[in-house]
């Protein structure tokens, strides 16, 4: 039988007892007409405040855990289930609405919104998630990109931003609303290891504020390092029928 | 950020190709808006003008010339006829009142006009008075001279001051009557039709001026006769008759027993409209239409190209919680947002257009026009244009609902 590796770290104490926020088993994911892959097949859990790294090599389905997760890739089989809401049964606008209000996610790409400013990439996230529009919108985003130091790069539009402040203004944009759960993708991949230390330390703090559970995918071992617990995902990695 | 904004700034951030699709809408809604204006301004011009007349009574020529140039001022006059034939319509009693007509001279191309004291109280059809006074005094001698609106702006001239015609309906140098000299003695009110641009004065005056010109004349081709011995003559005759009925027959008793010619404004002009004015406005409209929907194509296909490129935004917006419904309503919103925007410059450029138009002067027939009033089909071109905006918006918008963000991220 094919397990994952998860090391428990025991740098926290027993979660068990906290409510779920992901279980997954066994998921069957077809991330392209041409392609599916099978990941997570033993049971997966996390728990509310827990903080996981995801490591394993390129293509052995991180960032497609990372995409069903966030509901943007539906398994044909297996569990799925974030923040008690079954993924599988919710339809498109259910799963956005639960992504917007309750997931913050940041892709490896950061995915701005061109043409708008690092404030309003930050505002139009608050229109979605929190469906604020007015003035506590703008104190809080303006307030998430000071705490970024981007607060004099707030009105610059994010396709002039250098790569390391556009990859902050995508992490403030992924917490502004205080998610339950915060999914990254490689968060500090374009920063050297001093601003990525920084960084990752400005979100440990805003995630202990918003109290909410982490999943980080990684290559880096001394970033996973950081982590309460580490998921190798080496062993799910291959594709359907060769395994 | 609401999403009306996000519209707003999303077609901020694609400024060119925005202002492009923003210039044919433009386009698409002035050009029908600005040829319906004209036409509701020379329907106003010409057809309104002039009807409280049953007949206009003079020289042998063409009817129509005969009405534009002695009720529209807008022609040159066929010739003059007796002024014994005022005197015959006086005693005639299908006629109920009558104005006699007297052109030759102008003033820096204002047309001077001799008439008599039945100016002041002819009325317009809904008895509006034809020439209100606004300051001063009607004429009571030969060469004082009432001034029309415009003519009192452009001139300059003052309830007063003297000025001299020259000869002929339209300026040109070495042509002055400096001996005659006229008085400003009343100036009238707009009215946004001809007698803006006219000159009231007893016809003696242009008598005078008139028998001044042909005693020197005479003098230098060397004929024997003086202006006293020639008779007195009129350019036309304006009649009011007793009942609508009599219109055909007194004009075809005119016309076939007298020397002079009559027409009846409304009938020539009805004519000019339907024959000549309504093909060429409708050759124009239809082209306006084709205007409207090259536009509204033009609309489609940048919105297409502009739904291409933005694929990756509208996935991102799914990503950030956007539902299906709200990506699309933020589309749909843009398509509406450059529709109004069209709206709105386009009746601006057209009316805008129209009124620099009437104040050049340019065009005698939108003098006195009011440019910013809304001629009737221009708010089914509003809606038309509208409409197809709306429908064009519909497909990016219904691509956006349904494309699936995961395509375009991955």
């Amino acid at each position: 039988m094919i397990t994952a590796m998860i090391m428990e770290k025991n740098l926290m104490p027993t979660t068990t007892d906290r409510p779920r926020v992901v279980e997954c088993a066994d998921l069957l994911l077809h991330p392209d007409k041409e392609h599916s892959i099978r990941i997570c097949p033993a049971d997966f859990s996390i728990h509310s405040g827990e903080r996981w790294a995801l490591m394993g090599p390129s293509g052995c389905g991180k960032t497609s855990l990372v995409n069903a997760l966030c509901g943007l890739l539906t398994p044909t089989s297996g569990t799925l289930k974030v923040l008690g809401q079954d993924l599988r049964l919710l339809r498109a606008g259910e799963r956005d609405r639960l992504r917007g209000k309750r997931l913050g996610v940041v892709h490896q790409n950061f995915h701005l919104l061109h043409g708008f400013s690092a404030l309003e990439n930050l505002l139009i996230a608050l229109r979605f998630s929190a469906d604020e529009t007015g003035r506590g919108a703008r104190k809080r985003a303006t307030e998430m990109l000071a705490s970024a130091g981007l607060e004099k790069r707030a009105g610059t539009r994010v396709e002039r931003l250098s790569r390391g402040e556009a990859q902050r203004v995508a992490l403030a944009r992924a917490l502004v609303h205080r998610p339950e759960l915060l999914l990254t993708d490689e968060p500090t991949a374009s920063l050297d290891a001093e601003r990525g230390n920084e960084m990752l330390d400005w979100m440990e703090s805003l995630r202990q504020e918003a109290g909410c559970a982490w999943l980080c995918v990684t290559h880096n071992p001394a970033i996973a390092d950081r982590f309460d617990q580490v998921l190798d995902a080496r062993n799910w990695s291959a594709p359907e029928g060769q395994r | 950020m609401k999403i009306s904004r996000m519209a707003l700034r999303g077609l901020l951030s694609r400024g060119w190709v925005s202002a492009l699709t923003l210039t044919s809408l433009t386009l698409a809604v002035a050009l029908p808006c600005a040829i319906l204006g004209v036409r509701q301004q020379v329907e106003t011009s010409l057809l309104q003008e002039g009807r409280e007349i049953d007949l206009v009574a003079g020289a042998k020529g063409s009817p129509l010339q005969l009405v534009l140039s002695t009720v529209h001022h807008l022609d040159v006059p066929t010739g003059n006829i007796p002024w014994r034939m005022v005197e015959k319509f006086r005693k005639d009693k299908r006629v109920t009142a009558l104005l006699p007509i007297g052109l030759g001279d102008n003033f820096q191309g204002y047309r001077i006009v001799g008439t008599d004291n039945s100016i002041q109280t002819w009325q317009r059809k809904g008895d509006h008075p034809y020439a209100p006074l606004e300051s001063g005094e009607w004429f009571d001698k030969a060469f004082d001279a009432v001034i029309g609106s415009e003519v009192a702006q452009q001139s300059g001239l003052t309830i007063g001051d003297k000025f001299v015609g020259a000869h002929g309906l339209v300026a040109a140098p070495g042509t002055d009557h400096a001996e005659f000299p006229y008085t400003v003695t009343g100036r009238l009110a707009p009215t946004g039709t001809a007698v803006d641009r006219l000159i009231f004065t007893p016809m003696q005056s242009v008598w005078d001026v008139h028998a001044s010109e042909q005693n020197f004349h005479n003098k230098l081709f060397g004929s024997g006769e003086t202006a006293s011995n020639t008779e007195t003559e009129v350019t036309a005759i304006w009649l009011k008759l007793r009942s609508p009925g009599l219109r055909m027959w007194l004009r075809e008793e005119i016309n076939d027993h007298t020397e002079i010619m009559a027409a009846a404004p409304m009938d020539e002009l009805l004519r000019l409209a339907q024959g000549v004015l309504k093909p060429l406005q409708e050759g124009l409209l239809i082209m306006a239409a084709a205007v409207v929907v090259v536009s509204a194509l033009a609309m489609l296909s940048t919105l297409l190209q502009a739904a291409d490129r933005r694929r990756r935004d509208w996935a991102l917006l799914r990503i950030l919680g956007a539902r299906p419904r709200e990506v699309f309503s933020l589309v749909w919103l843009e398509a509406l947002w450059l529709t109004e925007g069209g709206l709105f410059l386009g009746l601006l450029l057209a009316h805008g257009g129209l009124a620099a138009l009437s104040r050049s002067g340019i065009t005698p027939v939108l003098n006195g026009f009011n440019p910013w009033q809304l001629a009737p089909g221009e708010l089914g071109v509003l809606l038309t244009v509208f409409g197809f905006g709306a429908l064009a918006g519909l497909i990016p918008a219904t691509i956006a609902y349904l494309r699936s963000p995961l395509q375009e991220i991955l």
